[in-house]
């Protein structure tokens, strides 16, 4: 008896923090949900003010809208292209590349492994320009090339992420199954992929989000405004020197996180259900 | 386990090895850059012997590059529409962005050779940056064939597109700096608000008046970027010498009194420091907008109508103060209109730019989004239909290029880093980090060393 | 690895006890060089790198011994930027120092709170989905400009913080006003983006098999006890890739300043890679601003390397 009340007590004072703590963390947020229903010159000196006293539906329509007849139905359009077929490269790739860096022997393993680690160490604002100036000799500018194509070569965050979870798996279960006949290609397709999903599942979310939000590869790179994705249109709103429809911009900004969540909802039950299929290690 | 450190070491040395052989790499880039160039203008189907008599029978497509906000976007694609209607054989293919990341785009098209051919440039350093770097058409052979027609625009104007004598931008309107303030908050304090011919002296008084009355702040805090130039100017003075290398100035002094008035106005609270003013969050944000003060030196006369929109009340405006407003108070293009000079089609772009500036349906779509229009007679077919506004702005702008001198565009292209030195600065004394000759002293330093850099 | 370790010991014993052949098989697969089968499934990071990043890399070093201004030629001027960098340039060490104590607090800071966290969100049944959406959802605002203008009105003078404080009778504070506690709101900006690695904690406690915790309890093993003879170790590897990954995008953070506080005031908010782009695309210096770049990745491999280092002697990894 007092032990079932001690846990139901556990179990309240449990979901009371964490719904506390969520409040605390989303109050910017619904901050700007609040913001987007506001009018554009009132954003501001309504700032105190969570929502607003008269609702204002319409900044969605006119960010919608978005500009010179380009709607943001294209630039979501854009941006699911884009981030679909890269998070589905990288992810790939880097599944591949990191069982050969996490589980085969082979010469200048080390000397690779550094040479990934030090590609995630210059900001792409110091090779940016260069980089420009090579996708300018491919011909690839004003393409989804630049943006869709590095991902199918590994992308190293997700390369060493998948490496780690990889590590954790006990060799003793390589060992049994090529015992069992598997060879170093069907270990990786029948043993370790199924066992790292939760960690490819966790670097899709990543990527899936990092490509819905960059901002500057695109902008360099894609020089039709009806090739743009919904990250590039979001900045268009706003002239620090003139006027800023703010009311519209927070209206796209907080749809555009919409997907975001969704997919992320989705996605991280595959993390969750990881563990059917690792238990079965123990 | 140096394992690891060695090895990162030698990694960094390979690539500094075969960075040392890579002088050669910048040749084979704009080597590489040259191949992209006939790649596109094939794309564009630009003829070789370029534009000319036969260029109205074939297909051109104009790139065209501008940064802007909604309005704006959809503004000057409803201009291009009508452009192309009329001009049937032209098509523009637009690139336009916010002004967030639109000079790093444009850095890394010039690195590639691969510049718009129409682009909005801004004034200042970074036009100064292209065209030091020749990749601006000279834009006076058009002026002179009438190509782009500039009959009537004022020499001020015209000059101020210019860098080095060369004329690589045209004005695609003109701003000024103004004092903002709010004549019903001076009404309500039993203050007389200020007028065109106000001294520095009238300027402390009425702030210092309305503070006392009030108890709100009498006047925003000035950022020393633009007030410092025109203060210098006021004064007889430049931020630059002739030729950009060194300070305008001699007598430390004048920065001295310049962060001395600000200061004192700090310490008595009649204007708020950088702690208040580092939180605004935008200029609908802005304390004159939120009624903390009735008076505000830092704007552009393009803003205001967004400023009284926001405060939704009359913002009044009158020129910078002293005695000698008139040769410190300058027209400022509020962008440019420039040629690649890598472009295929000049001349095609120069009549754009034309109609862009002469045609008046233009600015019946656009209104002074770009600034108030050069071109007088623009002006006057617009004036009947003016917003109150806009009516006001144009008097603004009209009464300023009668009581001005040309703007300065001796910047050289380090201006942004003594700009931010002039910040730093201010900052510094502002905090009371360092006394106001403290405070002049090291900005000399400063600037000189960026200067001779 | 308190239950690991017997198990283990068994398995090695096992082998001892194996025919000779079979252990000689074994090894051979086990620790044979397959340069082949290696090369290949790595292929595809070579050919990129080789193709796509090797070029830009290796030209922007070359950039950082020019005085490149962005947009015309690039003359050779040796180790001038680098002179400069240790010489002349007060911005320089200013940056580095900021750079350091936000990296210094911010990193440690996050990657706790995303472990514990993680740890509660582990032990939730209802509606844990939704917790973790929640809590994820402030990483995915990034650098957005919503971010910037909530985070002055969360911490400006009238702001929302300093009206709890004003309510709880606690004197208030120009908190982005103050060059001393400026700084402090954007490590507190790095903390609340914590679900990145809260996401990869999750991911890692998840993967931690469910038998073990069941075994020790038979045993009669304490929670703390199954914490740190369990969850820890095992847990490792992915605290090892935390760890990494935040250092490196500690070191390399630049958008909250650049949208918040724009490196002020008086620069105390200035972090490196702000400086460094300021030098890149304000003051037209991409030369100096490559310098820049590549002392701060040297920065960032030595900590790399040193936290590598130490791994062997705190990270359990089971594949040897």
């Amino acid at each position: 008896m007092i032990t079932r009340k001690k846990r139901v007590r556990n179990k309240v004072i449990q979901h009371v923090s964490l719904i506390a703590l969520t409040a605390v963390m989303l109050y910017p947020l619904i901050w700007m949900l609040g913001s987007s229903f506001k009018e554009s010159s009132q954003v501001f000196v309504d700032a105190h003010r969570i929502f607003p006293e008269t609702w204002n539906f319409s900044n969605y329509s006119d960010g919608w809208k978005g500009f010179a007849g380009i709607t943001f139905g294209t630039f979501y359009k854009n941006t699911f292209i884009i981030v679909t077929i890269s998070t589905i490269g990288a992810i790939l790739s880097s599944a591949l590349i990191a069982y050969g860096f996490a589980r085969i022997k082979f010469r200048f393993k080390k000397f690779w492994f550094v040479v990934m680690m030090l590609t995630m160490m210059l900001p792409f604002e110091i090779i940016m320009i260069p980089q420009y100036v090579m996708f300018n000799w491919f011909g690839w500018i004003d393409t989804y090339l630049p943006l869709i194509l590095p991902t199918f070569f590994g992308v190293p965050f997700f390369i060493f992420l998948i490496m780690q979870f990889i590590r954790t798996i006990p060799t003793e279960l390589d060992q049994a199954a090529r015992i069992d006949g598997c060879n170093t290609i069907t270990i990786f397709t029948r043993i370790i992929a199924p066992l790292v999903v939760p960690a490819m599942m966790t670097a899709a979310i990543f990527s899936f989000y990092w490509r819905w939000d960059d901002f500057m590869a695109p902008l360099l790179y894609l020089q039709s405004p009806d090739k743009y994705p919904v990250s590039l249109a979001l900045k268009m709103f706003s002239d620090p020197e003139a006027v800023t429809n703010w009311g519209a911009m927070f209206a796209m900004t907080t749809l555009s996180l919409l997907p975001i969540m969704i997919i992320f909802f989705i996605f991280q039950r595959y993390i969750v259900e990881g563990i059917s299929t690792s238990g079965l290690k123990g | 386990m140096k394992k690891y450190l060695l090895l990162m070491l030698s990694v960094i040395t390979i690539l500094l090895i075969a960075a040392c052989s890579g002088g050669s790499d910048e040749e084979e880039a704009s080597g590489g850059n040259g191949g992209e160039n006939e790649q596109s203008s094939e794309e564009t189907g630009g003829s070789d012997d370029g534009g000319g008599d036969d260029a109205d029978q074939e297909q051109i497509t104009l790139r065209m590059s501008w940064w802007g906000s909604q309005s704006r976007h959809d503004m000057t694609n409803e201009i291009i529409a009508l452009y192309e209607e009329q001009n049937p054989h032209i098509k523009i293919q637009t690139e336009f962005t916010g002004f967030d990341g639109y000079f790093e785009k444009m850095a890394a098209q010039a690195a590639g050779n691969n510049l718009p051919d129409i682009m909005q440039q801004n004034f200042g350093e970074y036009v100064n940056l292209y065209a030091s770097q020749d990749l601006l058409t000279d834009l006076s052979p058009f002026v002179e064939d009438g190509t782009i027609d500039l009959d009537g625009v004022s020499d001020t104007i015209v000059d101020a597109g210019k860098v080095g004598g060369t004329l690589v931008g045209i004005p695609t309107g003109t701003n000024a700096l103004v004092a903002t303030y709010d004549s019903a908050a001076f009404e309500d304090a039993g203050i007389d608000a200020p007028t065109h011919d106000w001294t520095w002296e009238d300027y402390e008084r009425i702030a210092r008046e309305y503070h006392e009355e009030t108890g709100k702040y009498g006047a925003r805090l000035n950022e020393p970027g633009n007030m410092f130039e025109y203060y210098l100017r006021e004064k007889g003075y430049a931020l630059f010498n002739e030729d950009g290398t060194g300070l305008g100035y001699d007598d430390d002094q004048l920065l001295v009194d310049y962060l001395s008035m600000t200061k004192g106005l700090i310490d008595d609270g009649v204007m708020p420091g950088y702690d208040v003013i580092q939180l605004i969050k935008g200029l609908e944000d802005e304390l004159i907008v939120r009624g903390e003060t009735p008076l505000d030196l830092t704007n552009w006369s393009n803003q205001v109508g967004a400023l009284e929109n926001a405060a939704g009340t009359p913002i009044e405006m009158v020129v910078l103060p002293g005695e000698n407003n008139d040769r410190g108070m300058f027209l400022k293009p509020s962008m440019l209109w420039s040629i690649g000079k890598n472009s295929e089609h000049k001349e095609e772009a120069a009549k754009f730019i034309n109609f862009f500036t002469n045609t008046v349906e233009v600015f019946e779509i656009i209104g002074s989004d770009r600034g108030v229009p050069i071109k007088p007679e623009v002006r006057e077919a617009l004036e009947p239909n003016l917003s109150d506004i806009d009516q006001k702005v144009y008097d603004y702008v009209n009464y300023v290029s009668e009581n001005s001198s040309p703007a300065d565009t001796n910047f050289p292209p380090s201006a942004s880093e003594v700009f931010k030195a002039l910040e730093d600065t201010d900052e510094l004394v502002m905090y009371g980090e360092l006394t106001p000759e403290e405070g002049a002293e090291q900005f000399r330093m400063n600037a000189e060393r960026i200067l001779a850099k | 690895m308190g239950l690991r370790e017997p198990e283990v010991q068994n398995q090695m014993q096992k082998n001892k006890n194996l025919p000779p052949t079979k252990k000689f098989n074994r090894k051979r697969v086990g620790r044979e060089f397959e340069n082949g089968m290696g090369y290949m499934f790595i292929s595809p990071f070579i050919i990129g790198t080789v193709m796509l990043t090797l070029f830009p890399i290796v030209y922007s070093l070359y950039l950082s011994f020019t005085n490149f201004n962005l947009v015309g030629e690039a003359d050779w001027i040796g180790l001038s930027n680098y002179q400069e960098m240790f010489t002349s340039d007060p911005m320089f060490k200013q940056a580095l120092e900021v750079t350091f104590l936000y990296a210094g607090a911010g990193v440690p800071l996050r990657l706790v709170f995303a472990l514990l966290i993680a740890l509660a969100l582990n032990k939730v049944v209802e509606a844990a989905g939704l917790y973790r959406t929640f809590l994820y959802l402030p990483s995915i605002v990034g650098g957005s400009v919503g971010v910037a203008i909530m985070w002055r009105q969360l911490f400006g003078n009238d702001g929302a913080l300093n009206s709890v404080l004003a309510s709880m009778g606690l004197p208030t504070h120009s908190w982005l006003g103050d060059p001393d506690t400026a700084i402090w709101t954007l490590v507190v900006l790095y903390i609340w983006q914590f679900g990145s690695s809260m996401l990869i904690f999750l991911a890692g406690l998840r993967n931690i098999p469910k038998t073990y915790y069941e075994a020790s309890s038979v045993d009669g093993a304490h929670k703390i006890q199954q914490f740190f003879k369990i969850t820890l170790p095992l847990l490792t590897p992915v605290i090892l890739f935390n760890l990494v990954m935040q250092t490196i995008q500690g070191f390399m953070a630049f958008t909250p300043s650049f949208i918040i506080t724009a490196g002020g005031p008086m620069n105390s908010t200035l972090l490196y890679i702000l400086y460094m782009y300021r030098n890149a695309f304000q003051f037209f210096d991409m030369g100096y601003a490559s310098a820049l770049a590549w002392f701060m990745l040297l920065i960032i491999a030595v900590f790399t390397a040193l936290i590598f280092k130490s791994s062997d002697r705190w990270v359990h990894y089971d594949d040897n």
